[in-house]
Order: structure tokens, then sequence, then C-alpha cells
């Protein structure tokens, strides 16, 4: 059984939680970062889940200190809070949690990327924010065009790339007076933490087998 | 014919569409997830028509949010819906949710609120507008009343949930 320390000053959300996790897990609940150092110093945990914001201060006070002692992959961290946008998963992922999730809680999701930590823990980035905007490039009778539905322009040329750039430079100048363009959309990377197993020698690997 | 992706960071005015796409997104998410009932928006209320909540006992929950923009979301919901979401979140029967007081309904509104703000708060962020939430507050009580803050913009929205009015309060500050 592995065992999950939770830190959240919410009844509420400390209920959903433990209904989600119990069984196949041990879930302790901390109500703040404090006590939830005090126990993290008292005994041994498979996964650390935080909610971000408390009355007495905010979950970096348990975050910084933690991974000073032990790294993402010796103790896995997840953030859960209602207040997850871009600049505070980056703020989180910095100071050393694993994975970020909004509230309010998908249980399937969630019970998903914890086991998933459980199992093998992992890291994710999140670029910024930013907005997409879908523009339409093909080659006819010669030269290249391109349409923006968005703008409603249509461009043309010989040189593929100085098309791409004159397009780029139009939705630059529609984006600075302040036309909303795109979608907003939040880029993911997932880093596993494979621990390095017994390598063969480089030359041997470079044998042809027989 | 093959689409091309041009990537960059735009920043936008904050017009009354985002503002009423925002929170009937943020409210209907909540709704669903958290007391597995849909949220239908009913309509956007003109402030002199805002009389609703003399009648009988309501929770209101309120969270406030700081930066680029400020401002302060009141979620006013009946008190016989507050019980009902705290029972079905909690997994408790409504004597249950009774007996256990004051403080579980207004922990499950606070949670509730908080994560419905933080949803509105998330989306304004996305347009180019960071700030930080505030911890949330709630109030029990009959004759209850919203204040409108000074040189704040009043938005004020209605919604169904079951058989329930929900009200969802927000002012913008302009600095």
């Amino acid at each position: 059984m592995k065992r999950i320390l939770y830190i959240e000053d919410s009844v509420t959300s400390q209920l959903i939680v433990r209904r989600i996790l119990s069984g196949k897990n041990e879930v302790v609940i901390a109500p703040t970062p404090r006590a939830g150092n005090v126990l993290l110093d008292q005994s041994n945990y498979d996964l650390v889940i935080t909610d971000f914001l408390f009355p007495q201060g905010d979950a970096l006070d348990l975050i910084v200190p933690l991974r000073q002692k032990k790294s993402p992959s010796e103790l896995p961290i997840i953030a859960v809070s209602g207040s997850m946008d871009a600049a505070l998963v980056n703020r989180l992922l910095k100071a050393g949690v694993n994975a970020c999730l909004c509230k309010p809680i998908k249980p399937p999701e969630f019970l998903m990327l914890v086991e998933r930590m459980l199992l093998e823990p992992f890291i994710d980035h999140y670029s910024n924010a930013v907005n997409t905007v879908n523009c339409f490039q093909w080659f006819a009778h010669g030269a290249y065009h391109e349409y923006c539905p968005e703008l409603q322009q249509y461009l043309t040329g010989k040189d593929r790339n100085d098309l791409s750039q004159r397009m780029q430079v139009l939705l630059h100048e529609q984006a600075s007076q302040g036309t909303p363009l795109g979608f907003t959309t939040q880029e993911r990377v997932r880093s596993y933490l494979v621990q390095p197993g017994p390598t063969a020698p480089v030359e041997s690997s470079l044998q042809p087998s027989v | 014919m093959q689409p091309l992706t041009l990537t960059m960071a735009v920043s936008q005015t904050i017009t009354d569409t985002h503002i009423q796409d925002f929170i009937i997104k943020a409210i209907k998410n909540v709704c669903s997830t958290m007391i597995r009932q849909d949220a239908s928006f009913v309509e956007r209320t003109a402030e002199a028509a805002y009389t609703g909540f003399k009648d009988k006992v309501y929770v209101f929950g309120s969270v406030g949010f700081e930066g680029e923009i400020n401002g302060v979301v009141y979620l006013c919901i009946p008190d016989d819906f507050a019980s009902h979401a705290a029972s079905e979140i909690l997994g408790m029967s409504r004597n249950e949710v009774t007996m256990s007081g004051d403080e579980v309904v207004r922990d499950v509104i606070g949670e509730i609120t908080n994560m419905t703000v933080g949803g509105f708060k998330n989306a304004l962020c996305d347009i180019g507008f960071p700030c930080k939430l505030t911890l949330p507050t709630v109030v029990r009580g009959n004759n209850l009343e919203v204040v409108s803050l000074k040189s704040a913009t009043r938005h004020i929205f209605q919604f169904d949930c079951g058989s329930h009015r929900l009200v969802a309060d927000i002012q913008l500050k302009h600095e």
C-alpha cells in the first residue's frame, strides 16, 4: 500500500481526495504546509499532493524545503489548486513540483495522474499560454499561396518563407492593435524520470549480431 | 492544402462577452464536476432588478482577484441548495449535513466559490490579465445584500441548477 500525504485546509477537498484515493493507498492529511513539513520529517511517503493557497501562507513553504532534501524522482509532488494559471504552473514547476492539476478535480483524471506518478515519477513542463492562428498555404500555378481565415487576408508569392513572414507581420500588426485572434492553448511536455540501468559497453553494442 | 500554425502571445481588452463566457464556463464546470448537476445560464440582470435575497436564507461566497485586473466575485446560493450541494459533495444525507453544523456548509460553499472564481480568473489570465486569488469568505443568513464597490463595474448573471436559482455577481474595479 502506497502512502500519500495530502496538504489541504478545506475539509471538503480533504474528503473528496480521501474518497478517490483510499482503498489502494493510505492517505494522511495535513491542514497546513507547516503540519505537512512535520509529518514529512517523521515518516516516509511515496507521494505528496498539496493545495496551493492556505490562510497561513502557500505551498512553497513546503515544496522548497522538501526539494532540498528529496528529488522529484525520490518523492514526487502534485500541486492541485483552483487558481492554476500558466504563471502559477511555471512557478510551481520551477520550485520542484512534478505536475499540476486544476480544481475542480475530475476523479478519473486525478486517479490516473496519481497512479502513474506512483508507478514511475515524471515531470510535466508547460510553456506560457499562447494564441494559435491557423492559416492555409498551398502551391499552385508555379507560386505559393496563403490564406488566413481570421484576417480574411490572401497572399501569394514565389518564396514560401517570405510568404509566411509577410503573413506573420500582418498577424502581429493586428494583435498589437488588440484584435482578438486565434485560440489560447498551453503546451505541455512530459519528462519521464527513468533511472539508468546497467549498460552494455559501447563497443559490444556496436558489434553486428551473428 | 496544408495548415500552417503561427504562434504568438496576444493581449486583449476585457469585453462583456469575455466576462459572460468565462463565468458561464466556470459555473457549468464546477456544478457538473462537484454536484453532478448541469447549470444553465438564464439571464444577465441589471443591478436594479437584483432584489431576490430578502425572503429566505442565502449563503454568499466571495473570492477576490488582484493583479492586472482587480475585482471580486460573489456567488449567491439559496441555503437549501447549499445544503443539497454539501450532501452531494460530501456523500452525506441532508440530516447529517444539518447535524454537522454551519461549518460544513460554509466549507463546501467556500471551496465551490474558490473553484468557480479560480476558473474565471484563469480565463482572464489566458487573455493577458494575470491576477491572483484571495482566500474565500462565506456568509450565511437572511437579508443579505451585495454592496457595489466604488469605481467598479457590476455584472450580474443568473443560473438555474436543478430547481434552484444561483447568482454570480462580478465587480471589476477600474484603476
